[in-house]
């Protein structure tokens, strides 16, 4: 997966110029760079929702009904459960996976479960993290993008929600994109860093 | 399918934490209804004619597009306006799957609030007849499409969340009044109807006509369909235009 000839301005702003990306398909891609680089757009042009102000081509980018994205700090049904919420992403997606990949089984026990009756607006930013992340690696696509998903993350859960999204390449060959400041984090695990 | 019937439960888990919409919805109506109606109550039973349909097709279309704003339309921009609709937009994959989802969940509470009303209404005027809730259901199920395609042009307003709550009002204010003004001739009629108030209310009070009084317009047919095509265009406009991203966030 590649993009070719990336570029970003806002007005004067040139936030992107001639930019070649070249994507892993065998390790988690992490897109690195200072506030207002550009990042979140970057993953929002390749997820096929980026703004006028983006323009490059994309060269084997699967198709945006193949592609799931797990956006920062999002308040997203706040009265639901967490039980409800996962019921949901078991719905739309594999939930042989709760029981074929490694963690997933002890993640939902030893985790999941304690919070399980806990409505999402009631979860700290870090939990509600991890009940996302968690959902969205039960998804079925090819492409998954993740934008600082340890952001505001205790170190435990942080080893937990990596462990889950690189278990995305190790153990389901899907391509992965995600974004962090936090470069100390993934001292334990190989990834393919990419700076804008 | 499995995708929108669980986009469909969890929809419905979310309004049922929302019961304050049903105050707007259902409560003011129904009060609004028994103030204007409350002498029938010591009185004899009374027949459902053509001028009692007029009165219960008016509190229809209240109910009908103000639930349809409040629940689907208005529902949807706050969604995109706080992000959750890109996020779920990106867990389904598909804009539609969450409109019809939403809409079908909408669609059930619609029902279920023609059904309180019209039991209501039928203990006020003494007149206890199947048909009316039959009549209320088929006018939910026929109008509510249309009129929620017609009302997604709001998606395409550039205004942010704190003005939509405001600009909707003053909206739903100009749309009753403009249905109370008399028309005369079939040209300003067919344009009367592009009012989606004037068009819940003319469809409402047909269907009605035709459980309750065995009258219906054949002229109305031609011109029903004419407009609910032009709704289902703008309403399909409308969509293709939704963005996942706020006003704010535009570039």
């Amino acid at each position: 997966m590649k993009i070719k000839n990336y570029g970003l301005r806002y007005g004067d702003r040139i936030l992107a110029n001639h930019l070649d990306i070249e994507f892993s398909n065998d390790l988690v891609n992490v897109i690195v760079g200072a506030n207002g680089a550009g990042k979140t757009t970057l993953l929002d042009f390749i997820a096929g929702v980026g703004p006028a102000a983006a323009s490059g081509e994309k060269i084997d980018v699967p198709d945006q009904r193949d592609v799931t994205y797990q956006l920062q700090h999002i308040h997203f049904f706040t009265t639901l459960r967490v039980g409800q919420i996962i019921a949901m992403y078991r719905q739309l997606g594999n939930s042989d996976v709760e029981n074929q990949i490694s963690g997933f089984e002890a993640i939902k026990n030893d985790v999941l479960a304690k919070i399980w009756q806990v409505e999402i607006g009631q979860l700290s930013g870090g939990e509600r993290q991890m009940v996302l992340t968690y959902g969205q690696c039960l998804l079925e696509r090819n492409l998954y993008i993740f934008d600082e998903p340890t952001s505001g993350v205790d170190v435990d859960n942080t080893k937990i929600i990596l462990n889950m999204i690189a278990s995305l390449v190790k153990e389901r060959h899907k391509q992965v994109i995600m974004t962090t400041h936090h470069l100390e984090q993934l001292s334990d695990f190989p990834v393919h860093m990419i700076k804008i | 399918m499995n995708d929108i019937k669980a986009l469909s439960k969890v929809y419905l888990i979310n309004m049922l934490s929302n019961k304050f919409v049903f105050i707007f919805n259902l409560l003011l109506p129904t009060v609004y209804f028994l103030y204007l109606n409350g002498k029938y109550w010591s009185r004899s039973q009374v027949t459902f004619n053509q001028s009692t349909n007029l009165v219960m097709s008016n509190f229809w279309a209240y109910i009908i597009i103000v639930t349809i704003l409040n629940n689907v339309i208005i529902a949807i921009i706050s969604q995109r306006e706080n992000g959750s609709y890109k996020q779920l937009f990106f867990i389904v994959g598909s804009k539609w799957k969450i409109l019809i989802a939403n809409f079908l969940v909408q669609l059930a509470v619609l029902n279920g609030e023609l059904i309180i009303f019209n039991i209501m209404a039928m203990i006020v005027f003494h007149n206890f007849h199947i048909s009316l809730i039959v009549a209320g259901i088929l006018s939910a199920t026929i109008i509510t499409l249309p009129v929620a395609g017609i009302s997604s042009i709001l998606f395409l307003w550039k205004v942010k969340i704190e003005s939509i709550n405001l600009l909707v009002s003053v909206l739903l204010f100009g749309l009753f009044a403009l249905s109370s003004v008399p028309e005369s001739g079939s040209i300003i009629n067919v344009f009367s109807l592009l009012n989606p108030v004037t068009y819940t209310v003319e469809m409402a009070f047909q269907i009605l006509s035709l459980f309750a009084n065995h009258i219906f317009s054949n002229q109305t047919i031609l011109i029903w369909f004419l407009v609910t095509i032009t709704y289902g265009f703008i309403g399909w406009f409308s969509v293709s235009k939704l963005s996942v991203h706020s006003v704010i966030d535009r570039a």
